[in-house]
């Protein structure tokens, strides 16, 4: 009975996670504060990390930020039952037999993945390793994302209509 | 402020303080008549609210649980999310980026117009566009619709640029920036639109109209409106006369309280509404609330939905400025040789980068995704908002099973769209890649919206009391003081953003209950 219901709020924290990010909803989870990164081996977290750096590969970012993404996903084992499915996962993309799965080469490495892309471990890191990093202020800061803009008064004076390559628009008509 | 007592009969009690209910709301105080609104969400004051795409959600995002089935991308994607709509008071107008166009002549008879369609349970509306044209003038003068009655046009900004010039170069001629009900200049008492980008977050400094910031203040400024916010409205009460005599509700503190009504106005949303009349089934109405047609809940539609990006080899920077600046409107008429019914607007919109990435293909992952989000500079942006065919078996019903906080059924939103959506998504891609490619685009990608921002149909307005569950005015064909005073009332959903047909719909009801009230008929 107990580990129904374990499961059945852990499916439906899976559940509510695609939701939001079907919503368009970056969503922060909720997660424990205690972030007992420890848990994993470092044989792991280097699997998380080669994971990460395969789901959303940029030439323009480096270490540090993947790194946040691996820190936020390492909140998530706070959880139990997040956590056994992320071991159990990491555990799954090796597979049987053959070398590990971060030491093969990239065409393996994505074949692998793409195996794997509807199982529950694969979709809930993917779908945290999307929010952190593409929450990421230092990301933003990459790709042109200039986030909160009140504080300098918006952009009514910093370019809202800058764009120089094509002529201003006339009045029509319309509805 | 303004108190009544629990037991006060003479009061109007509305439900939802969104663009229905608060319209409902002042009309009536303007008119001198006591009003009771019910809130579930809180009264938060714009400046608490965020400029960040993940804080806003959670602050706005009604939570509740809800589950979804059916073909629709939320039934797969969202499950227990299947509706983006705002739990505060001023509902979704806090969530809405201002866009207030008026349903065209021709959508108003949508069956006379477009002839019976397979698999579609399409009616006319039993109003005419020239019956609410009065309403509409009153909404758009009272929300300072940019563009209309001499009120400036708000300014044009970068991704508004892109969409404008492509759309020219493909032959499209009608274009255009006005129609949006955020302020040019000071106005109203609330001050000119900084171009922030943040419109979908609920606007901090109040340029675009909301219900919280006009609406609501506005009727408080009568005498005549208690607001309750946290007030989670649970059962309409009836006596063996069928009128309704009360509703029953959880308090802030989770208490129950029974207000008692001279009439109720319902404007909870399309999912919400039919929640409340299903759960206030009694033994005279055992399959909910003036359900006598057996339509309650059905009929559900949202717009027909897609998103289309960009990438150009020079900047654009859509995120600066108004969310949805403008929009095309060569394809907004029917056009039978299109292979769909009815028509859709290609609406400019933004994106920030974080639900962008949730949007441009969910589940999404690889280099080539990756690649494009990091062309997000560089990217120009549109949304097609097109009229999605009613079908009978699209509806909102509850899980007896699945109990929320107040120990009531949750609501399940079931949608198998009809072929014509994708039909009209495959013509707005084909349409808006070649928008974009005549301004010299090098990347095009079809992005899918999810969740359900426009909510209508589940308490259709219909003229034989057998095909719907109220009537033109709002009314329930059974019982004479029960209304329904939001998009749950459309027949149909044109190619429009739904807003400003809801604010006028909610002025043309207020107006009908004020006169019978005068004539002392309810």
């Amino acid at each position: 009975m107990r580990s129904m219901h374990k499961r059945r709020r852990l499916l439906l924290k899976l559940m509510l996670a695609a939701g939001l990010l079907a919503a368009g909803a970056a969503v922060s989870p909720a997660v424990p504060a205690a972030a007992p990164a420890a848990a994993l081996t470092r044989d792991q977290l280097r699997t998380l990390a080669a994971l990460v750096a395969d789901l959303f590969p940029h030439a323009a970012l480096d270490q540090s930020h993947y790194q946040n993404v691996v820190a936020a996903l390492t909140r998530l084992l706070g959880d139990a039952g997040q956590r056994r499915l992320i071991i159990a996962g990491l555990a799954q993309l090796d597979g049987a037999a053959g070398r590990r799965w971060r030491e093969r080469a990239p065409a393996q490495r994505l074949a692998r993945l793409k195996q794997l892309e509807s199982a529950a471990f694969f979709q809930l890191l993917r779908y945290h390793s999307m929010q952190a990093l593409y929450s990421d202020p230092a990301v933003w800061a990459l790709y042109g994302y200039q986030g909160e803009s009140l504080s300098k008064g918006g952009y009514l004076q910093r370019g809202f209509n800058d764009l120089d390559w094509l002529p201003e628009p006339g009045v029509e008509a319309g509805q | 402020m303004k108190r009544f007592a629990l037991d006060d009969d003479s009061v109007v009690v509305i439900v939802g303080s969104g663009a229905g209910g608060a319209s409902v709301a002042r009309t009536l105080c303007r008119r001198g008549i006591d009003v009771v609104m019910l809130e579930a969400g809180p009264r938060l004051s714009p400046a608490q609210f965020h400029q960040d795409e993940n804080a806003a959600f959670q602050q706005l995002t009604w939570l509740d649980r809800r589950r979804a089935s059916g073909n629709w991308a939320a039934a797969r994607f969202a499950p227990q999310l299947p509706l983006l709509t705002v739990k505060a008071v001023g509902g979704s107008t806090l969530h809405w980026n201002g866009l207030s166009y008026r349903l065209q002549e021709h959508e108003f008879r949508p069956l006379s117009h477009y002839g019976r369609v397979a698999g579609a349970s399409l009616i006319d509306w039993p109003l005419s566009a020239a019956e609410l044209a009065p309403y509409y003038d009153r909404a758009e003068k009272q929300m300072g619709v940019s563009g209309r009655h001499g009120l400036p046009l708000t300014a044009t900004n970068n991704n508004y640029k892109v969409l404008y010039n492509g759309a020219r170069r493909v032959g499209y001629r009608r274009i255009s920036n006005a129609g949006i009900a955020i302020n040019a200049g000071p106005r109203d008492g609330r001050p000119g639109c900084l171009q922030m980008g943040f419109c979908n977050q609920g606007c901090k400094i109040s340029a675009k109209w909301s219900t919280l910031v006009a609406s609501i203040p506005e009727a408080e400024a009568t005498g005549k409106l208690e607001l309750r916010d946290q007030c989670m409205a649970l059962q309409l009460e009836h006596n063996d006369r069928d009128r309704v005599t009360g509703v029953i509700y959880a308090d802030r503190h989770g208490r129950r309280q029974r207000q008692r009504a001279r009439l109720v106005c319902v404007a909870g949303n399309a999912v919400e509404t039919p929640r409340l009349l299903f759960n206030s089934a009694s033994s005279r109405h055992p399959h909910g609330l003036g359900n006598d047609s057996g339509e309650l809940g059905r009929n559900y539609m949202r717009h027909t939905m897609a998103l289309g990006f960009a990438s150009f080899d020079k900047p654009v920077n859509m995120h600066r400025g108004i969310t949805t600046p403008g929009a095309v409107f060569d394809e907004a008429g029917h056009d039978g040789g299109r292979g769909f019914a009815g028509g859709y607007l290609i609406q400019a919109a933004s994106l920030g980068l974080p639900t962008l990435a949730g949007l441009l293909q969910p589940g999404g992952w690889g280099a080539d995704y990756a690649a494009f989000l990091a062309r997000y500079k560089y990217l120009a942006g549109a949304l097609m908002n097109g009229e999605e065919m009613p079908r009978r078996e699209n509806r909102v019903s509850l899980l007896d099973a699945h109990k929320d906080q107040y120990g009531l059924p949750i609501p399940n939103v079931h949608v198998d769209e009809h072929p014509m959506s994708e039909s009209m998504r495959g013509h707005f891609h084909r349409r808006v890649q070649a928008i974009y490619q005549a301004v010299g685009a090098s990347e095009y990608r079809a992005g899918t919206t999810v969740a359900a921002a426009h909510n209508m149909g589940t308490c259709r307005m219909s003229a034989r009391p057998e095909q719907g569950v109220v009537d033109s005015y709002g009314c329930s064909h059974r019982i004479g003081n029960l209304f329904v005073s939001d998009g749950s009332q459309f027949p149909s959903s044109g190619a429009e953003n739904p807003t400003l047909t809801i604010v006028a719909l909610a002025m043309r009801q207020a107006d009908h209950i004020a006169a019978k009230m005068v004539r002392r008929e309810l």
